[in-house]
Order: C-alpha cells, then structure tokens, then sequence
C-alpha cells in the first residue's frame, strides 16, 4: 500500500503535507495518484491553489472525513422534472463558521475546490453565495460584493420592462 | 503587475473595485477586455455562476440578477459572455465560425418561463414534455473508405433522442475512416465518454461548459447549459453537416438526404420556430389531443435497446419515431410462406389472386384494399384491440362490424413499401376520410327480409321484385348503392359477369343514370382515396390521424367459404410484446420465418400493433393441431428456435418475461409441481429430453440450466 501522507506543492511553491484520506477527497488529487502509482514520492503539483487556501480546504477535509462519501444520486427518470431551486441550507454548525469569512478567501476556496473537484466543499461554497445572494436587490448586492454598476439606465429600463420587475428591484 | 493595474486603471479612468491575492488569475482571453470588473468576485467562471444559480430562485436570477452589472447580466441573459464561452468550448478545432451561433441562446430564460407554464400541462405523464424531443432530422450519408475502396453508410440523427443523445452517428460498419470521422467529431462536440459499442458514437449527450469536468452525468432537471447545449446542436446541425462533408468529403445520398431533410425542415420540424411559436401547443389544439400528449422517454431507451438486438430469431426494430403522442415502431419485414392449408389460401399479389379468382371483378381484388373492404362488409369482421395491460380486452372482441348497424369506419390499406401488408386503420374522424360504404347503402329502403332467402340467382326481374315500388327506388339509386347490393352476399350471390349484365341493365332501364355512375366506380374511387389519404397520413406521420390503429382480424369460423382467401391477421401478436418492457417476439407457427412487426403505435393507454398480414397459423394452434402427433425432433427444433432467440435476448440484458401459450394451462402451470421440483412427465418423452426438462425447471438458481447451456448440450445439437 501507498505511503499515509502526500505531498503537494502549491502555487506559491510550498510543499505541504496532506494524509492520504484528505487527499482522496480531491478528485483531482486521486485521479492523479491512481495515474502515477509506484512514484508516489514525488510532490504534486496543485498551480491553481494557493497555501494558504489549500490549508482552508483541509480543515474543511478534516472536519469532514468520516462523512459519508457522497451517493452518486441514480436519477430516476420518472421524477418530477421542475425548475426548483435547490435547496441552499447549510446544515452543519461547523460549516457555518466556516464559510463566515471574508469575501476573497470565499471566493478562492470556490475556485480551489472547483479545481480540485471537492464536491461537498464545492456544494458549501455555492450555497454559501447563493444565500448572500438571495433575497437581495441589485443595489445590496453590488454593496456586498462590491460590484461596480456597469450598467447603463437604458439596459436597466429594458430589463424591468422586460420583466415587469417592481420599483423595489432597481 | 499592481502598478501596471493602477496604470491601466487611471488611463480608463475606472476603478478596480477588487484586488485580490491570487497572483495567477484565470485566462479569459478576449473576455478580458469585455469588462472592467474582471476580479475578485467577478473573476469566477460564469459555469460556477450558473451552478450557484442553481439555488436561487426563479426571480432573483431573471429580475433581479441582470440589474446588478454588466458581467451578471451577461450570465443571465447570455448575450456575449456566453456564446464567447460556448464558442471556445464547442467550436475550438472548427476554422470558421458561423456568425450567428448562440444567436437563439437569448431566449433561455423564455424557455424557462414558458416550460413551466407548460410543464402543468401534461397530465398523463409526470415527465416534461419538451418540444425538443419531437423533432428530429436525419440524414444519410455515404463515406467512401479510401484504403479498402469500400463504401459504407451512415447516418446523423439529430433532434430525436435529444435528452440523450441529440447527436448521433449510426454506420453500418465500422471503418478506419469512420473511426477517424469518429475521433472528429469526438474532438468538436467534445463528449469522449460516449462511445456506445464500437459502430456507434453517440455524442453531446452530456456536455459539461467546465473544461476539467468530463464526467458523464444524465440531466434530469432541466439546466441552463442544456438549452445552451440542445440549441447548439439544433441551430448548427446543417453547418455540422456541411463541415464533415467539406472535411471527409461524405457523399450525401443525394435524393434521399435532401428530401427528408426538407421534410424535416417543416416548420413543426424546425425547432427553433417550433419554440417561439409555442408549436407545442399549437399542435396539440391541432390534434384536440393535448391532453394526451406524453412522454415517455424511459421506454424511449428502452426502444433503444431493443433496437440494437439483432439476431435472426429476434425481430429487428428498425426505426422508433416518437411523436408528441405516439411510438411508431417499425420492424423488420419477414416474408412468411409456410402455409398449413395452401389449398384454402391463396397467397401472391392482386395478380395471383385475380387469375386464381377469376370470379372477383377489378372492384374487388385489384387492391387488396378492395378485398379487405368487401370481405369485411360480407362477413361478421371483427377488430381486435390489442390494448396492453388489459388482458381480458385482449382477447375479446371489440366491434363487429354489421351490415345494416352502425357505420363502422375501418380503413384498410397496402402500405406502400411492404406490398403484403394489411393494415387497418380505424380513424377517429374516419367519416371524414371514408365515406362509409354503409351509409350509402342505408339509402336504399330496406328489402323485405322475408324475400332475402327466395332469392337464390338475380336476375333483372329478380332484382326489381325485390322493391315494390319501383319509381321510388329510381330516383334514390345510385350505381354504387346498387353495386353494393348485389355485392352484398346476403342478397345475392352472382357472379362478375351476371352483375355486369344486371348493372346494364338496370341502368339501361334509368335506374341510376350514366352521369352519376362514373367509369370507376364509386366504391374504386372511395378506395383509392382513402389509400391517398391513408398513404399521406402515414407518410408525414401525423399522429393526430392515427388515434386508433387496430388490427383486424377475420373470424376464423365464419362462413367463409373454402375458396375465399382466408384473410387472417397474426393472431396473438400481444404475446410478444410486454409493455415498454417488451422485446418484439412473435412466436408463431414458422419461428424459422421471423416473424414481423410492421408499426406499433403507443398512446398514453395503449399500444396499437401493425402487424404483417400473415397467412397461416400461430405456434399455438399448430400446437394444437398436431397435438402429440409431433415428433420429438420436431419439437426440439421448435424449441431451439425459441431458445435461440431468448438466450440472445438474455444475453443482452432484456428478458421477455412473456413467453407462454396464449390460452389455455401452460403445461406447468402448477406452482406446486414447479416448487417442488417434480415434474410429471409425459411417457412420451425420451430420457434425455426429461432429463433436460428437468434440468430447465430447476428450483434452484444456481443449478438451473440456462438457455444458453441447453443450445450446448448435445440433445439440443443432436439431429
């Protein structure tokens, strides 16, 4: 059996250490170890991921390792077919703390977890955005994600008589 | 690098609202110029913002979301963005761009909108119906092998199996050539893990925008990326065409190609109209059909599978063409010429029948429509309706069809390509389409019934005494009401010539004047009307005409004289077919000749079966007949055959699970004695053939033989 801890190697070229499970939390890291079995001593590169937010993804992996791994769900084909929004409740107290942090580091760990292809992280992180961003009008959400309005009135009158959209929206 | 930014940010006079830490931010290319905020929150690829749309509400991803800016805009109303994306990821290998791609993808979220108000309307079936699915375009192509010279063809279905399979390659054989065109278009459409089998290729099933994620998925929930993805391949089909004909230099065949690529370039075909005029619904007022419309694409693969069966004791499915309420399947054409009674059967085209039935005039047997028609309207016919899941319908009769009763409406014509077809149509509005030879015999007043049995040869005064009052009947008579009298068994029995005296006669007499009666007859012209009308409908596949198709079937013990073809449609043809489930077996009398199925037809209650016009007997009644007259040998090659076919059937996943004799107690119906083992056993049977039985029917699964062990073993390859 392969060694218990892997080492990566992220952008800012640090060589960090992950245990075996952690790593094969990562789809991207597991497909890469399944490719070079037998030279498992060398690092692995991770150029898309900072220290910083690659030691983020593994607190989140530690918390997380005795989940139990996510059920490829068999989509039966006589469900339903709605457009339904899915359900953006972030259920685990942990996980609420986690995510309360600030913005760019959010936004990197969507990106890591993205790139890494860590579902359950990359699920949180969506939510997480998503609840930011329901309920709010254009101008709190450019307010909280600081978002310059490009828009001109033109595209904005077009919009909201597009849609009918009330005096609230804009 | 920051102080380039800020620069840049001072030259343009615009702020940077967000600079963030990550030193490498993502390539957007072009992307880049096209907006100013192009970090931090914004840096994110517009798939991961659509996947967070995912949780989001309808109205804060259409209201609310475009008027935050430019970027959020573009993700939800896709103008640019979008199609900068698509572009790179579907169309990077293609040299020239076609100009007006993702032109239709503005009207997504329309899509949306308008599927779900019509998602509500689909009682019958759980499943959304989606316009995409009842189109579909499909063209044949030649491509000629350079090494091997060969040429083989294939075909490009687009639109059909579009959840699926929206794009699909079908060749006949595999080939380096194909495989290149393969490899290709692997490389355009960018599906690799779609390969199904090694002749076909099935691509774009599952097209994912984010460029690390091939992993194959089925959508069942309806996503943004799909209707970029279906649109796609809908609105660049022809260029995609063109392309591999530029680039392989595939020789459409030409006639075909372009005639059923205009067919299916109608505007109920062309799907992108089809959607902005909400077609769907149009087509359903059209058919008074909407709330039938359904979908069931579950049994849609399960079509597929069967489709792919191909083994000579197995019925091949040629072609399912879903339309908004019905399957068409088309199966394979057997001829069957093994006749029981040759001498009660006159088998052959309307030649052969007419020279072997001198006694039938043109009327009657220059179309077997005509033949059809008159032997249903002389004698007690009965339609059968095979209505799955209901198996006391199925074996009863459903409507005789009566004389002087109701109008029964039946059509029944030739298809044009499978010339030893009958098949009968029984239209909802088939008034309209046929006017019913009944009703134009109900003219005529009513002949005395007491005089029906004197009258045992027509002659002209016979056929006056038959109404009293003459004047009166003249001027209601027509020549085809008159036909249909004396071609009316139960008033005369006369043969062509002796009619043809009395039609001479009559009409020398006034009793229907020459203007009315035509040089064809009436009854000739109904016939090849209605066949028009039947072949159009057909043709263009209108589900809307077809709502009830059933099978006719003569009854066997009527008085048909021995003389008359004895037309008989497959009896049981249900057997074989269970549901959606079901593999396409028919188990008749000559399992050497396979027997076929030429459409099957499902609306959301039934399956209406167009079944070959077969002569002969099934399985079960040749059973029956012979009884225990059968020889051994006869029997194992029987059941070889069936055994053949089912092994093959299992080895590629699909079970019967309706194989059995029709009426009747199978021989080993009793639970008891299958439980237990112990099977009693006729004398008859030799040891070894007990042995085998015995084995077949064991109890056990793991010590049970399987059909493909009993075609190993040496009784079964014995002589």
């Amino acid at each position: 059996m392969a060694s218990e801890s892997i080492s990566v190697t992220t952008s800012d070229d640090q060589t960090i250490q992950l245990s075996r499970k952690h790593a094969q939390m990562s789809q991207t890291i597991n497909s890469m170890l399944e490719d070079s079995v037998g030279a498992d001593q060398e690092a692995i590169p991770l150029p898309n991921v900072s220290s910083e937010v690659l030691k983020k993804v593994i607190d989140w992996c530690t918390h997380h390792e005795n989940d139990p791994a996510p059920v490829e769900k068999v989509k039966k084909l006589n469900k339903k077919r709605e457009y339904k929004a899915k359900n953006s409740t972030i259920s685990d107290e942990w996980d609420k703390n986690f995510v309360n942090a600030e913005l760019r580091v959010i936004v990197d760990i969507l990106l890591a977890a993205n790139y890494l292809d860590v579902k359950g992280l990359f699920e949180l992180m969506c939510k997480h955005i998503a609840n930011e961003l329901k309920g709010k009008t254009p101008d709190q959400i450019r307010e909280r994600f600081g978002i310059q309005d490009d828009l001109t009135e033109e595209d904005k009158a077009a919009m909201r008589k597009a849609w009918g959209a009330t005096k609230n929206d804009s | 690098m920051l102080h380039h930014a800020k620069e840049e940010d001072k030259r343009q006079n615009k702020l940077r609202v967000l600079v963030l830490g990550n030193a490498n931010p993502p390539k957007r290319g072009s992307l880049e110029d096209r907006y100013e905020c192009t970090e931090g929150w914004l840096s994110l690829p517009p798939e991961i913002l659509l996947l967070i749309c995912q949780y989001l509400d309808l109205r804060s991803l259409l209201v609310t979301f475009p008027l935050v800016c430019k970027y959020f805009y573009d993700i939800s109303t896709q103008s640019t963005l979008l199609r900068e994306r698509v572009w790179n990821r579907f169309l990077s290998h293609v040299d020239v761009p076609p100009e007006n791609f993702v032109r239709h993808f503005r009207g997504w979220r329309h899509m949306i909108v308008s599927f779900l108000r019509r998602r509500k309307r689909c009682k019958f079936c759980d499943k959304p119906f989606n316009e995409f699915f009842y189109s579909r375009a499909r063209v044949p192509c030649t491509v000629q092998d350079k090494q091997s010279g060969s040429s083989y063809k294939f075909h490009i279905t687009i639109g059909q199996y579009v959840n699926d399979h929206p794009f699909r390659l079908d060749c006949s054989r595999p080939s380096e050539s194909f495989r290149r065109l393969r490899n290709y278009l692997q490389n355009v459409i960018g599906i690799p893990h779609q390969i199904h089998a090694n002749t076909k290729f099935f691509g774009g099933g599952n097209i994912r925008f984010d460029d690390d994620d091939t992993q194959v998925t089925l959508y069942d929930e309806w996503s943004i990326t799909e209707y970029l993805r279906v649109l796609y391949f809908v609105e660049n089909f022809a260029e995609i065409i063109n392309m591999l004909i530029s680039r392989f230099k595939i020789n459409t065949n030409e006639g075909e190609a372009t005639s059923q690529w205009k067919k299916r370039n109608l505007s109920e075909y062309k799907m992108i109209d089809y959607m902005q005029r909400t077609a769907l619904r149009e087509l359903c007022d059209q058919i008074h059909q909407e709330e039938e419309t359904a979908m069931c694409l579950s049994s849609m693969r399960q079509v597929e599978l069967v489709r792919n069966l191909s083994h000579p004791n197995v019925l091949k499915l040629i072609e399912a063409i879903q339309t908004p309420s019905h399957y068409h399947l088309v199966a394979e054409f057997v001829q069957s010429n093994r006749d029981v009674k040759p001498a009660n059967i006159v088998v052959g085209n309307e030649r052969d029948i007419l020279t072997k039935r001198p006694e039938m005039t043109i009327d009657h047997s220059a179309v077997t429509v005509g033949e059809t028609l008159s032997l249903c309207f002389r004698h007690e016919t009965t339609v059968r309706a095979l209505c799955h899941g209901d198996s006391k319908r199925r074996s009863k009769v459903v409507t005789p069809f009566h004389m002087n009763g109701i109008p029964a409406p039946v059509l029944v014509f030739e298809r044009p390509h499978h010339p030893s077809v009958e098949i009968a149509f029984r239209a909802s509005k088939s008034e309209e389409i046929l006017p019913s030879p009944i009703t134009a015999t109900s003219n005529i007043p009513q002949i005395p019934s007491g005089k029906i049995n004197m009258v045992q040869e027509i002659t002209l005064d016979n056929f006056k005494a038959l109404f009293p009052d003459v004047n009166q009947v003249k001027a209601a008579v027509t020549q085809a009401n008159v036909e249909a009298i004396l071609d009316d068994p139960t008033h005369f029995n006369i043969n062509t010539i002796k009619k043809a005296n009395v039609l001479g006669q009559l009409q020398e007499e006034g009793w229907f004047s020459a203007q009315i009666a035509p040089t064809v007859s009436n009854k000739q012209r109904q016939i090849d009307e209605l066949r028009e009308a039947l072949n159009r409908v057909i043709e263009v596949r209108e589900p809307t005409k077809l709502l009830h198709c059933e099978q006719i079937n003569l009854r066997e013990n009527s008085s048909i004289p021995l003389d008359r073809p004895v037309l008989r449609s497959r009896r049981g043809f249900g057997s074989g077919w269970d549901g959606n489930r079901g593999l396409l077996l028919c188990f008749e009398r000559d399992l050497i000749f396979t027997i076929k199925l030429i459409e099957a037809i499902q609306t959301p209650c039934h399956h209406h079966l167009v079944a070959e016009f077969v002569q002969g007997v099934t399985l079960e009644r040749y059973i029956e007949e012979r009884g225990s007259t059968m020889r051994q040998n006869e029997v194992k090659c029987l059941f070889n055959q069936l055994a053949e076919g089912l092994a093959y059937c299992h080895k590629r996943g699909v079970s019967h699970r309706d194989v059995k004799p029709l009426t009747g107690e199978p021989p080993f119906s009793d639970v008891d004695v299958i439980m237990k083992g112990k099977v009693d056993l006729s004398e008859v049977v030799t040891m070894e053939a007990r042995d085998i039985l015995s084995k077949l029917l064991s109890v056990d699964r793991r010590g049970r033989m399987t059909l493909t062990e009993y075609l190993k073993t040496q009784w079964s390859q014995g002589g």
